[in-house]
């Protein structure tokens, strides 16, 4: 009866010793990129059919817009394409853009071509996408509007050099207590269509809680990263409300000087 | 009368090689070869020693006095009598002094003439007493447990009393222990042997306030790192023994109730005791709620009362008087405690201390003794500002920060005892599982700023283990040596997100959890003059693992310093080197002791400046204490004794070249006990020194000018069933404060108290 029972006792941890977990066997499926984000517009052209995706929906502040293109008639997701996209804003009497970002190479990213925009204001933009040099030989013009809430996630301030810039808070979207990615964009507004990145200036940032009256250590200033990003490290160390100051200088001359709030949960 | 068990050879076989542990523990190899020889030679003692055995009994009833301690004068020998009073000890031949203490009766003295191969007996009978002189009443070893002196109010005021022993106040309730110099982590502190772990961030209730005095038996202060049995740490140990049921109180009641003038404190106490001889049963409750308390001059501290409940409850059961279970439950639960010199009161305090021990001492195996504990404990904290004006506080004004913490603590204890002629082994097998949780709530005044939270200990789980030898024995006429050996292992981590991402927010890319193993060791060689005088040297390595806050805490606020301390996963064990020297006289009617030491303490943790406001727990280089500390007694007339004390202590920073803080100054006590029949009367003098070394750069500490404080105290019997007690402290109403009480809290002016006892069975 021992003898039984050790050897059952054996099997059974032999069998739990050496079964596969259920992730060890089977083919994963091929992973759906667009399971995560938002589908905000779609278009057409004669062959390709366009659909619009951001990681959110869309606010005032820096966006992150993704394209998919498929062939309409095999159903093939393209990987090839030229893409221009430009926000605009009708406004009746007057138009104006927005800073954007278009697909550095012709290819697609995990099937997605991504773009950026920073929507200065709040309300209803067009999307303007010039396609060319598709995959299937396509190409023309998609214009998809889009509805962007308001948020306290973009600063517009006049430099010392009485230009006009924005900065916009790409990171962190979600803050959490502890060492958190801190990135901004910065453009300068030249015309009413020309916002181009701002590359050549320097960020302090200093993170505080007002209600405390004290900050927090192990911050990382944001230096620029490319294409008028500047990527940094901030540590709140405990949720509450929280305010991040910023002084750009450009050459050792303060430019500006603004904050952004954040509600770390 | 107890039988006495027939000597039997014990087999001790231990493997030669101690190359086991070569390599990694290079520093272990010399001192398991030492402990190899020590049991060889236990093995090969010869058998030539006699037993010495007897019972203890009161003076007055003839009963016996159950639980005594015995110590063999000049040697560093000693045994416990048992529940019926009987005690035995084998001892090689020669003439001893005993020395048997217990609780509610004076010393006793006896002397005896062993001879080999036989048995000697003696009947001891000791004079009850109501005022009790401080004894010693040392088992083993230099540690230094002393029955309560005085029966006093509060435990705090037994530790007060202690040469080397300082209290770090911050209110009118719950002191912290200092041990020359050393307190927080780097002394230990624990009820009968039980890890407990404070909730509170802030410290403001250490363990010494789970015990109230009436089930306080014992105060067993070991100080520096040679006692290594209830812990490794470089400053020594606390443990604080409580009553147990006595099997020999059929039934037994005990009622006080008093008051205080200096705090209009009101306090009840009860006791009871219940036994059919195999099933005893013990409880206590006390009741104590104190308003604001006076310093001297009449100077009103505000917001200092508090309400504190206590409750005690305990079973033994016995079969024979070799095999006994205790159970016991400590209650304690306080309400509404002020902290006038801190930022936030105590809203409640909640704990809860169970504990389960075996104890098996089987015929016929000679020396031979097993007492197995588990245990647990629960400790809460809450504390908040809600009664205090934010508005004008310089430290995070304008905003109310509620606090809780709590610690879970489960353990085992396993204490293994063999006994062969003059050696004495002990082995510990020591473990416990700890788990700590803190946070707290920053809620603005202003409505329209939402709050804010953090966790200042995001659920710590530390697990650790060890194993520990205590070994001491006669290695040639008139010389004895003692012998502590201890490695200690931790696991820890910080196991809830929100905490480990806090802290990783200071120490980001580093891997929160940590394991740690760490060696200590001692030594302490005895040499007696005569019968009555000795002189010992003793030397320790100990290494103190870093506390669960010095190595996860966030957002500690340090007051001593103005900032905030962040843990450090990465810090390193301290290591001390200590030293000592004693010399004691144990002779009538003048017996003293005196005693130097040095520790020397590399890998000193303490807080480095980070950024402004915040500080994170490193290792500095070194620093040290030294000092020196002597007590004596001269028992002038048979019924009229003066006792005196004196400490100094010394400590220095190497790193930043300046005195370490809270360093109690030169302090001393005398005391002058008078009886007549049953009236007592003691006169104390105590007096401190100024305190000017201070430690400027690490601390905001300021000098501290000296006092002298006069307490007179009377006892007296009003019937046989009731007892008097009243006495006044700080006669002479000084204003003063102590060099360790935070912010230069004043201690209290001019008390009157008086107490009413009544008793069950009457006494006399």
């Amino acid at each position: 009866m021992k003898a039984s029972l050790l050897l059952f006792i054996t099997l059974v941890i032999g069998i739990w010793l050496f079964s596969c977990n259920r992730n060890s066997t089977g083919v994963d499926p091929e992973p759906d990129p667009t399971k995560d984000l938002h589908r905000i517009a779609t278009g057409e052209l004669e062959k390709t059919l366009v659909t619009v995706y951001s990681d959110a929906s869309l606010q005032t502040g820096y966006c992150r817009i993704y394209v998919l293109l498929k062939d309409r008639n095999t159903g093939k997701v393209l990987q090839k394409a030229r893409i221009q996209m430009t926000p605009i804003m009708d406004m009746g009497d007057m138009k104006h853009s927005a800073p954007c970002e278009n697909p550095q190479t012709g290819y697609a990213e995990n099937g997605l071509f991504p773009c950026g925009a920073v929507f200065i204001m709040s309300g209803t933009w067009q999307l303007e996408f010039l396609l060319q040099e598709l995959e299937n030989g396509d190409a023309g013009k998609v214009v998809v509007p889009v509805q962007v809430a308001p948020a306290n996630r973009l600063k517009q301030e006049t430099g010392s050099d009485s230009a006009h810039y924005f900065l916009a808070l790409v990171e962190p979207r979600s803050p959490k207590v502890g060492i958190n990615t801190f990135e901004i964009t910065i453009h300068q507004q030249e015309s009413m269509m020309a916002f181009p990145a701002v590359t050549d200036v320097e960020v302090t940032m200093e993170p505080t809680m007002p209600s405390m009256g004290h900050g927090s250590p192990n911050n990382e200033h944001p230096i620029h990263k490319g294409k008028g990003h500047y990527r940094g490290k901030v540590n709140f160390t405990m949720s509450g409300a929280w305010q991040i100051a910023l002084r750009v200088s450009r050459n050792g001359q303060l430019l500006l000087q603004t904050m952004f709030d954040l509600q770390v949960p | 009368m107890k039988r006495i068990p027939i000597f039997e050879k014990i087999a001790i076989r231990v493997s030669g090689k101690n190359g086991a542990f070569c390599g990694r523990f290079t520093r272990i190899g010399p001192w398991i070869f030492l402990m190899v020889m020590i049991i060889q030679s236990m093995v090969s003692a010869q058998e030539t020693e006699g037993v010495l055995a007897g019972q203890v009994r009161d003076k007055e009833t003839g009963a016996p006095v159950p639980f005594a301690n015995i110590k063999v004068l000049g040697t560093p020998l000693g045994t416990a009598g048992d529940s019926s009073g009987n005690f035995w000890m084998r001892l090689p031949p020669g003439r001893y002094r005993l020395a048997i203490s217990s609780l509610g009766y004076a010393p006793g003295y006896v002397n005896a003439q062993v001879h080999a191969m036989r048995n000697t007996l003696v009947e001891i009978f000791l004079t009850p007493v109501a005022i009790q002189y401080a004894e010693e009443v040392v088992v083993y070893g230099d540690s230094e447990a002393r029955r309560p002196a005085v029966r006093l109010n509060r435990t705090e005021a037994l530790m007060e009393r202690m040469e080397g022993m300082a209290l770090i106040k911050r209110a009118d309730f719950a002191w912290e222990p200092s041990i020359r110099g050393m307190s927080a982590a780097q002394i230990g502190v624990v009820i009968d042997g039980m890890k407990i772990f404070s909730a509170c961030v802030d410290r403001m209730d250490p363990v010494t306030a789970y015990v109230e005095v009436e089930n306080l038996k014992e105060l067993d202060i070991r100080k520096g790192g040679f006692d290594l049995t209830l812990g490794a740490s470089a400053g020594g140990t606390v443990n604080l023994v409580t009553y147990k049921p006595e099997f020999d109180r059929p039934l037994l009641l005990r009622m006080e109730a008093g008051v205080e003038s200096a705090s209009a404190l009101r306090v009840a106490r009860g006791e009871a005791n219940w036994s059919d001889g195999t099933l005893a049963v013990r409880a206590t409750l006390s009741v104590k709620q104190a308003g604001d308390f006076y310093a001297g001059g009449g100077r009103r501290i505000r917001n200092s009362g508090y309400r504190k409940y206590n409750f005690h409850v305990g079973f033994s059961r016995r079969w024979g008087t070799d095999r006994q279970l205790e159970f016991s439950l400590i209650g304690d639960e306080a309400r509404d405690i002020g902290y006038p010199v801190l930022l936030m009161d105590a809203r409640k305090t909640s704990s809860r201390i169970l504990r389960l021990e075996y104890f098996w001492r089987p015929h016929g195996r000679d020396g031979f003794t097993l007492r197995s504990k588990i245990y647990y404990n629960h400790i809460r904290h809450w504390m908040d500002d809600f009664q205090r004006d934010v508005h004008r506080r310089t430290v995070m004004p304008g905003m109310y920060m509620p606090m809780f913490g709590e610690t879970h603590t489960v353990g085992w204890v396993e204490e293994v005892r063999l006994q062969k002629g003059t050696h004495v082994l002990k082995l510990f097998l020591d473990g416990y599982r700890m788990r700590a949780f803190a946070d707290m709530q920053m809620i603005s005044l202003d409505a329209e700023s939402p709050p804010a939270y953090l966790m200042n200990l995001g659920d710590v789980v530390n697990v650790q283990g060890a194993l520990a030898l205590d070994h001491t024995g006669m290695i040639a006429s008139r010389w004895w040596i003692r012998n502590n050996v201890r490695v200690d292992f931790s696991s820890r981590d910080v196991t809830r997100e929100f905490g480990r991402r806090a802290l990783t927010g200071f120490w980001e890319g580093s891997d929160t959890y940590r394991r740690y193993w760490t060696f200590s060791a001692s030594t302490s060689l005895e040499y007696q003059f005569s019968d009555h005088r000795s002189l010992r040297f003793s030397v320790a390595s100990t290494q103190r693992m870093p506390s669960h806050m010095e190595n996860y805490g966030f957002f500690l606020y340090n007051i001593l310093d103005g900032y905030f301390y962040t843990g450090n996963p990465s810090v390193l064990p301290e290591w001390s080197r200590q030293a000592e020297l004693v010399f004691e006289q144990f002779s009538r009617p003048l017996r003293f002791r005196m005693v130097g030491f040095v520790n020397d303490v590399r890998n000193y943790i303490s807080g480095m400046v980070q950024s402004k406001e915040f500080k994170v727990y490193t290792n500095l280089s070194s620093v040290y204490w030294l000092g020196a500390e002597m007590r004596g007694e001269w028992e002038v007339r048979e019924h009229l004794a003066t006792r005196w004390s004196i400490a100094y202590t010394r400590g220095h920073n190497r790193e930043f070249k300046e005195p370490l803080p809270l360093i109690p100054p030169l302090e001393a006590m005398v005391s002058v006990d008078c009886r007549w029949d049953k009236f007592r009367l003691a006169l104390e003098g105590r007096f401190a020194a100024p305190q000017n070394r201070i430690a400027t750069r690490t601390t905001l500490e300021d000098k501290t000018p000296g006092f002298v404080l006069l307490n007179l105290r009377l006892q007296f019997p009003l019937a046989p069933w009731l007892k008097i007690r009243l006495g006044m402290e700080n006669v002479l109403d000084r204003y003063y404060h102590e060099h360790l009480s935070i912010n230069n809290l004043p201690g209290r002016g001019r008390n009157m108290y008086l107490m009413f006892r009544i008793l069950f069975p009457p006494e006399g």
